[in-house]
Parts: C-alpha cells; structure tokens; sequence
C-alpha cells in the first residue's frame, strides 16, 4: 500500500514539475540558449551562471580558433610536442608558460576579460 | 668492472674539484647569500645574548643593524628580482601589506607579511620592546634565505639571460627606491648605503662575464657604469643634496638604455611574472611604454590598423560627449571629466549625484594617465578600465543607464549603428553589437591623450635642460619631502618597479580646511576590509597637477599650497587627527618657503603639453526623435 502510494505521489510530483516547466516556457520562449553539444556545465549549476558559461564559452571558443589553434590544434585536439589541454594540464596549467612573449603575443594583446572566456572554453569543453 | 667504478669515481672527483676552483657567477652568487645568512644567523644569536636595558646596548643593536644592512645592499640586486615576496622577509618596508598584483587582480588581495633589517631598526626605537619580537624579524630573515638557496633558484639562476631583467630592475629600483629612502627609514644612511651598494654590483657583472663568453655585459656599459660609482662617490653623502637629477638624467636612464639594447640584441626573453608589465622595447625610463598597465582598446585588442583605430576613436569620441548613455539622457561622460581640461571636474570638489540633491563623496580624478594604473578607482575597486566604464554607466548615483537600454538607444542612432556594424567583424568572439563595444570605444578615445610628455621627461631624455630650480625641486621631492618613496620615479602614480600593482596610502585627509575632523569616507577598507586599509587610498598621479586641482579623495584641498602644506605638516595626524594607521610620517617635514617653492616649479614640469581635442558640433541623429534633444557633454 505503502508503495502504491509513494509511486503516486512520484508520479504526480513529476506532473506538476512538467507542468510549472510548460508554464515556464510559454511565458519566455526563446530566453533560454541551447547548450552547444561540446561543452559540459555541471548540473550543479544554476540557470543564470550556466546562461554566462555558455556566453563566454562561446566566445572563449571562437577566439581560440583564431589566436591559438595554429600551434595547439583546432578546438584543443592538440599537436605532437604541444600542450592540447588535457584536464590535469588545465588544473595544473602553469601560468609561466604564458608570460613568455615568443610564443604568447596573443595572450598580452588580450583583455583580461578575453582571456578568461578563453580558459572557459578550455576548462568546460568536452574531452573525448 | 673495477675500471667503471674507477672511471665513476675520477669523473665524479674531477666535477667536484672543477665546482670548487670555477670562480664564476653561480659559485660567487652562493657565496654571497651563504655569507649573508651566516651573518644573519650570528646577529640573530648576538641579541639573544644580549638585553634591550639600556641604551648603549639598543645603539650598539643599530650599528650592527647598519652593518648588516650594508651586508645586504650587496644581494639586493638578486633578492628583489629572484623572491619579492619572500624579500619582504629581509628588508620589508611594512610589517603588513595588501598586495593585487597583476596575476592575481581577480583574487582577493592577498596579506603580505614584512621583517629584516628596517623594522627591527624601527622597533628599536619603540617605547615598550622585547627581545622575543626582535629576534623573530631577524629569524623571518634567516628563513627566507632558504628561498634563495633552494634548487628552483639555482636552477633559474642558469639561464643566463636573467640577469639583464634583474639588471633592468635594479636600474629602475636606483631611480625609485634606493635614493629615496624607501627601504632605509634612516635617511642619513640612504646615500652611503648606495655608495656601497654600487662597486658590489660591479662584481656581479664581472663574475656573470667570466662564466657567460656568448653573453657579456658590454664594454660600454661597464665604462659608464664605472662613471656613474665615481660620479656617486664624489657626491656628498648629506642626503638631500645628492643630485638625483644628474643621477638619473646622466647614468640610471643611459645604463638603462644600454642594457635594453642588450636584451633585444642577444634575443632574451622573461618568463618571470616581475617582468610581465615591462616592455622590453622601451628604450628610456621616460618613455610612457615602459610599461602596461591596461589594455585601452577593450573588445578591439586585436585592432591595428590605424585607420580603423581612427574610426574607433571618433566614435568614442562622439560617446564620451553622448549624454545618450545615461539614464535621463542629461548627463554624458564628459560631465565630469570635461576633455578641454585634462578629463576632469575642476569646478567642484565632487560632483552632484545623479538626481542633483546630494554629492558624490569623491573627486573626478583626470582621466589623462589613467591607463598606467593596474587598479582603478580610488580605492581599487575596479581592475580594468572597461569595467570602470560600465560602472560609472549603470551607477544609480552617477549615469543610471541600463545596460540593455543604452545599448538600444545606442543604436538608434545611424552614425553609431553603422560604425559598430562595420566594427563588428573586428571581434570574432562577439555575435552582436554589445556594452563592450561602446565601452572600448570609450576607454581608447580618452587614453589617446595619454602619449604626450612633460618637459621634465623631456629633460630626462637629454632633450633640453631643465633649470636649477626644478632640479631642486626634484630632489626635494625625492629627499626631504619623501613624495618619491610613493609618487615613485618615472610615473609619479604610485606604481613601483616592477610596475605590477598600485600602492595604498593612508594620508589622514580632513573634511574640511579647519582639520576639525578627518574624512569618513573608508577607502579600501570598503574593498579589502583591514586594519591596514581603513582610510587608505590609491596613490594618484602629480602629473597635470597645475590642472586637475581639487585635489585629493574628496577635493578638500583647493591650491597646491594647501597640498604641499598638508604634508609639509605630517598630513593628518600632523595636525591632531586621529589616525591610528597613517602611512606617512606624522612628524613635519620643515620644508623652507624656498624648497616649496621649487618644489612647486618641478610639479609644473610634470606639467603635459597636451593638445586636446574640441567637442563635436553636434551628435548622431536618432531614429527616436524624443532623443534628439539632447545636448553635445550633456545639460549637467
């Protein structure tokens, strides 16, 4: 009996959530942005950050195209011989290795903020 | 079998007898910071045999201090490039100090603890002391000498470039800190100091030449290093009479010349973060590239070309002037920072709130220069100047914009739609015309005025000279006034070598002219709450100071009489306020009517011959016409 209940109470919990979701949807239709399919935000995260992820994202992933994937590889596949920003590289990425102006003009033309949306496409992109 | 071990052994004795005979720079480099903390370690054990009873026993403490200070201008040259953090251990200026250097500008500021020498001298002079706390300043020195005898150290040590940006630093340190007493609170010594200090640094040249044959200081270099050490030595050893500005002008700015040619010709390059503001390509300290502080371009880092950099800068122009970006279309940027006169407010101490029933509670600084700051606002609020503009923009108290809405009303308007929409391509990463765009536009409009130089730096560069008067002034400024030990040597804004953050100080400005009470207003505090930082502000530029008066957080002080005043009488708690943390020293600096009089004159030499630009006639037409009766800088 117990059960039954404890599936109903389930079932209908899950409705009015579908319901309020509906609801939610109607009122603002487009304001949600899709999640490009290479990037993994973590669930933990709420609906207005996860909304600046994906800006910066976006635009961290498309400055990379431009400024760094001739010598690290297109969207961070990486080369031989050339840091292709695994997930232990990232944590650990040793921020030396950007001052030098040889090989990192691009990173001293940057703004700060350009900078950042740049490691945010490194730290949050999918990892095959 | 017994051959290899035998062969192991001879090559390992061969490498040991050939590290002990080789005189060069890595074995004389360990040497000295052996010697050094030897010397360390025996004074520590000196005061805990001794007592703080009486006052032969506290001078004869000062003596050994003195000597061991002379001990330690020979590293300093290593200490200060190598370790600065750990070298606050050694010889800091402050028992504690709030850094946000460039690498960590988006952490929070982090607390920094200081001992060595300078304080153990001042404690000293305290009423109530103890051997246990003057021992553990001395013992925080010990300590730190590990750091300079650790592996990594000697690993990078190595490299042989290295040395020419610890040079460049040690160069720039002579002209900012070691003649102006920054590091030496006892400011008879600070000319004797450096009179020793200089030959050592001689033998540090030459021992890095007899180990680096492909890389050697040059001959011309070591001859007008040599001009300069006999130079200092003829110079009295008084120290408000040292020519700082011969100093400068004559040896620091030419050796400094000379060892940047030697970076670029022997193609070195740092990956050390003290050299990460500094700009390898500058060839004068009074080159205003010497070192960055900012990006002023914002959204378009990237742009170069100067055609669009012209197009970009006409429409930031349009913007600064554009009351468009406030909230009741009544106030633009040029409001309070009138580009006529140097971007600033000269007509009120602060200016009125956005709804005009109340004031601000501080100054509109000028916005000339501001480029050379790595923190912005008084109290270090914000880090780029970007994101100051958008907080000035959306401030209910200041502009009242709405992101959203200026960016619509923005565009309304055919001249700024059509910019942005051929600027746009510029940046990749941005799908639409957003806030970042007009706030670049305006941060490279009003940074363009930021190239021009002051006759002093003119005189620097042996371009013309300067007259008696403002050599005086310059080296009261650097000596008995003690402006240099903040507004340091080239800048004058409080950004020290190696130029990665900006310094705080705690002045104890008043309210008001009668010095009845001393500011409210909290400062940093606000930002980075602290014992320390309560009341402390970022120190500006004295550059344009004839034009940019009134001066100081709350544009109490309205001449630069009651500017220099107010020091000349030990600042706020000169004049019995009560200031438990005040930075600068509360006793006067009895400065002659003469000496401010000088004084006075090398300020105006500081002065920038700037040519500013007229206001627009008239600005871009909206397709709403409800807009289009706004005035060009606004009706504020």
């Amino acid at each position: 009996m117990n059960k039954y209940f404890s599936v109903i109470c389930c079932i209908l919990l899950l409705w009015s959530c579908q319901g309020q979701k509906n609801a939610q949807s109607s009122a603002q239709p487009e304001k949600k942005t899709v999640a490009p399919d290479d990037i993994v935000i973590s669930p933990d995260v709420g609906p207005a950050v996860r909304e600046i992820q994906i800006q910066w994202f976006e635009k961290g992933k498309a400055l990379y195209k431009i400024h760094c994937g001739d010598c690290h590889g297109i969207f961070a596949k990486g080369k031989d011989g050339v840091p292709n920003f695994t997930k232990t590289q990232i944590d650990n990425y040793n921020a030396n290795a950007l001052v030098n102006p040889e090989q990192h003009a691009a990173v001293r033309t940057m703004t700060t903020e350009q900078f950042n949306y740049v490691m945010t496409f490194l730290r949050l992109r999918k990892i095959s | 079998m017994k051959k290899a071990t035998f062969i192991i052994f001879f090559t390992f004795a061969a490498l040991l007898v050939s590290f002990s005979f080789d005189t060069g720079y890595l074995p004389y480099y360990l040497q000295q910071m052996q010697q050094f903390k030897a010397g360390q370690e025996y004074f520590l054990l000196q005061i805990n045999q001794g007592s703080l009873n009486s006052s032969k026993e506290i001078n004869n403490l000062k003596k050994d201090i003195q000597a061991r200070r002379i001990a330690l201008k020979k590293i300093d040259f290593w200490l200060r490039y190598l370790e600065p953090i750990v070298q606050k251990h050694i010889n800091g200026p402050l028992p504690v100090e709030w850094e946000t250097e460039v690498f960590e500008k988006f952490e929070k500021p982090y607390r920094r603890t200081g001992g060595g020498l300078s304080l153990a001298e001042q404690y000293l002079d305290e009423p109530s002391k103890t051997v246990d706390s003057l021992q553990q300043l001395i013992r925080l020195s010990v300590n730190a000498m590990d750091t300079y005898l650790a592996d990594s150290t000697i690993i990078f040590l190595k490299k042989p470039g290295h040395i020419y940006f610890a040079n460049r630093l040690f160069l720039l340190n002579l002209a900012a800190i070691y003649t102006t007493g920054f590091d030496c609170p006892d400011t008879s010594r600070v000319i004797p100091e450096l009179k020793q200090m200089l030959p050592a640094i001689k033998e540090i040249y030459l021992s890095y030449n007899a180990s680096n044959r492909s890389s050697p200081f040059k001959d011309d270099y070591i001859r007008n290093f040599d001009q300069m050490v006999s130079f200092t030595e003829k110079q009295p050893d008084q120290f408000s009479s040292f020519d700082r500005y011969t100093f400068i002008r004559d040896f620091v700015n030419p050796l400094f010349t000379l060892n940047q040619a030697m970076i670029s010709e022997y193609k070195i390059y740092s990956a050390n973060y003290n050299d990460f503001s500094l700009n390898d390509k500058a060839g004068s300290l009074f080159d205003k590239s010497l070192y960055k502080a900012q990006t002023s371009k914002g959204v378009f880092s990237f742009v170069e070309d100067p055609a669009t950099l012209n197009e970009i800068r006409r429409i930031g122009k349009l913007l600064f002037n554009d009351p468009i970006l406030s909230g009741n279309n009544k106030r633009s940027c040029a409001s309070c920072h009138n580009p006529a006169t140097y971007f600033n407010d000269t007509s009120a101490s602060t200016a009125l709130t956005f709804e005009g029933n109340s004031n601000l509670t501080r100054n509109a600084p000028s916005l000339v220069n501001a480029e050379f700051n790595h923190l912005i606002m008084l109290d270090g609020h914000e880090l780029t100047l970007q994101s100051q503009a958008r907080s000035v923009i959306i401030n209910p108290v200041e502009m009242h914009g709405v992101v959203t809405e200026v960016i619509e009303k923005v565009m309304s308007c055919r001249e700024y739609a059509d910019a942005f929409k051929r600027l746009l391509p510029l940046t990749p990463e941005e799908n639409v015309v957003g806030v970042d765009h007009i706030i670049a536009a305006l941060t490279f409009y009003y940074s363009s005025f930021n190239k021009y130089t002051a006759t002093f730096d003119d005189a620097m560069n042996r371009k013309l000279d300067a007259d008696s008067h403002v050599r005086n002034g310059f080296n009261i400024f650097m000596s008995k006034a003690q402006c240099g030990t903040c507004h340091f040597t080239p800048m004058f804004n409080g950004v020290k070598p190696p130029y990665t953050g900006s310094e705080f100080e705690v002045l104890g400005v008043p309210d008001d002219t009668s010095f009845n009470k001393i500011s409210p207003d909290s400062g940093r505090y606000l930002v980075n709450p602290a014992p320390e930082t309560m009341r402390a502000f970022r120190t500006g530029s004295i550059r344009n100071s004839s034009f940019t008066s009134p001066y100081m957080h709350n544009g109490v002080f309205k001449t630069l009489d009651q500017v220099i005043d107010f020091y000349d009488k030990g600042g706020g708690a000169g004049r019995k306020l009560t200031v438990e943390n005040q930075t600068l020293e509360s006793a006067p600096l009895q400065l002659t009517a003469n000496e401010k009089t000088d004084l006075l004159l090398f300020l105006k030499s500081l002065d920038e011959n700037i040519t500013f630009d007229l206001p627009p006639k008239s600005l871009p037409i909206s397709s709403n016409k409800s807009y289009n009766k706004r005035k060009v800088g606004g009706e504020y």
